[in-house]
């Protein structure tokens, strides 16, 4: 009878988390999550344009920021962000928020100087992005689990 | 000792799966018979001479072939490798260009442009790949053992070792395996596979070169398997000297005092 007392009580405890973060993950994780998207200030745009000088001795290099992001997803693996954010919710947005996505220092050999800057800043942003989105799909993905638990046990 | 169509442009693509099963079916019934002798993991590093290297320095061409942005690029210069210290390279094409990565970061120093980029980020620690790679491969285990994986299955025939490792179990790695070809004490192949056998590198390492008794390759291509692409890399290495030090070459890179890096948030 107590075990089911307390079983109860921990269930209306994860009932109210749960709706606790649905509710901060509508009102505000995901519209904050699009605002990273826009561009910091009007006229630019998240893709980076090539460097203002371009190189005198590599002219094929291609747009850095297209290779800093096509790194980033190559490279960097949000999976263990979305683990976390299902197990600790709101603790796991704020690691991927927290995290420093680490390019891979063999590419910047050969480069130029403005296509290093632009390569580790776009790199870093579609790292961190994904690990963000994945952190959050984790949370929702915990919360409606508890949700489906709780209602399945009969607590609507 | 490898399949020759391995690097073949119809192990590539869509029928990748096929080729890595026919591949790995040759090795389970070519080199890895039923009879196979277990005599020789053992010794695998027990008389290793690349232990005895401490440092590398020699002159490369890489040529990395990037489908995923359409990009091929050549890079020709020197390097000196302090192993498990600092790394040295100086890229004298397609600019010139000076990068240095130890335990306090990585600068990069442009003397052309008299600039400088600095990365204060100690995981950056040994972070070019294809220099430890020179290295890794001067050792039968490729360095795996003390980085923490797991042996789990070996087999011989001759004088060919097949090692297969599980990766290190706190790493990024832990679900991946990686399978080694020796002939001898040299190491010929490289593989890494996620755990359902999808291939995710491979290299093949040439041409050994047998320097103060390590053996070291002067050629490899690397193979990168990812979603959006293959990364083909192929390096070459020349002059290759084995434990000379001459502190002008590893010693930390120092830029003129006039320049002074510019921080990057890596």
């Amino acid at each position: 009878m107590r075990g089911a007392n307390t079983g109860s009580s921990a269930l209306a405890v994860r009932l109210v988390s749960a709706c606790i973060l649905v509710t901060f993950l509508g009102a505000f994780v995901l519209p904050l999550q699009a605002l990273a998207q826009l561009p910091s200030s009007p006229g630019q745009t998240q893709e980076q344009t090539p460097p203002a000088t371009p190189p005198a001795t590599d002219t094929s290099a291609p747009d850095p920021c297209t290779s800093g992001k096509t790194d980033a997803k190559h490279y960097n693996s949000p999976t263990g962000y979305m683990v976390f954010g299902f197990l600790c919710g709101i603790f796991g947005f704020i690691a991927a928020a927290a995290s420093s996505p680490e390019p891979p220092a063999d590419r910047v050999v050969g480069k130029d100087y403005q296509w290093v800057q632009a390569y580790t800043d776009c790199y870093r942003k579609q790292a961190k992005s994904a690990n963000q989105s994945a952190a959050c799909s984790g949370w929702a993905l915990g919360s409606a689990t508890t949700l489906a638990i709780y209602a399945a046990q009969g607590g609507f | 000792m490898l399949p020759k169509g391995a690097s073949s442009p119809r192990f590539r693509g869509a029928g990748r799966g096929t080729a890595w099963g026919v591949w790995l079916s040759l090795v389970a019934g070519c080199v890895l018979s039923p009879s196979a002798e277990a005599t020789a993991l053992p010794s695998l590093r027990a008389n290793a001479s690349g232990d005895r290297l401490s440092v590398l320095q020699g002159r490369f061409r890489r040529t990395l072939v990037d489908q995923a942005v359409c990009d091929t690029q050549t890079v020709v210069g020197s390097f000196a490798y302090v192993v498990h210290g600092r790394v040295r390279l100086t890229v004298e094409t397609p600019l010139r260009q000076e990068l240095c990565v130890d335990d306090q970061g990585l600068l990069i120093y442009y003397p052309d442009e008299q600039r400088a980029l600095q990365v204060l980020d100690p995981r950056q620690a040994l972070a070019f790949r294809f220099v430890q790679i020179a290295h890794r491969s001067s050792l039968p285990d490729f360095d795996l053992g003390a980085a923490g994986a797991t042996l789990i299955d070996y087999a011989s025939r001759g004088d060919t070792l097949e090692t297969r490792w599980a990766g290190p179990t706190s790493t990024p790695w832990r679900d991946q395996q990686f399978v080694l070809v020796a002939v001898g004490s040299r190491l010929v192949h490289a593989t890494q596979t996620l755990a359902d056998g999808t291939p995710v590198m491979d290299i093949e390492l040439l041409d050994h070169v047998v320097l103060d008794g390590i053996e070291i390759p002067q050629r490899f291509t690397l193979r990168e398997h990812g979603p959006s692409g293959e990364r083909i890399e192929v390096v070459q290495f020349w002059e290759l000297r084995v434990n000379q030090t001459s502190p002008d070459s590893i010693g930390p890179l120092n830029p003129p005092d006039a320049v002074k890096p510019v921080s990057v948030e890596w």
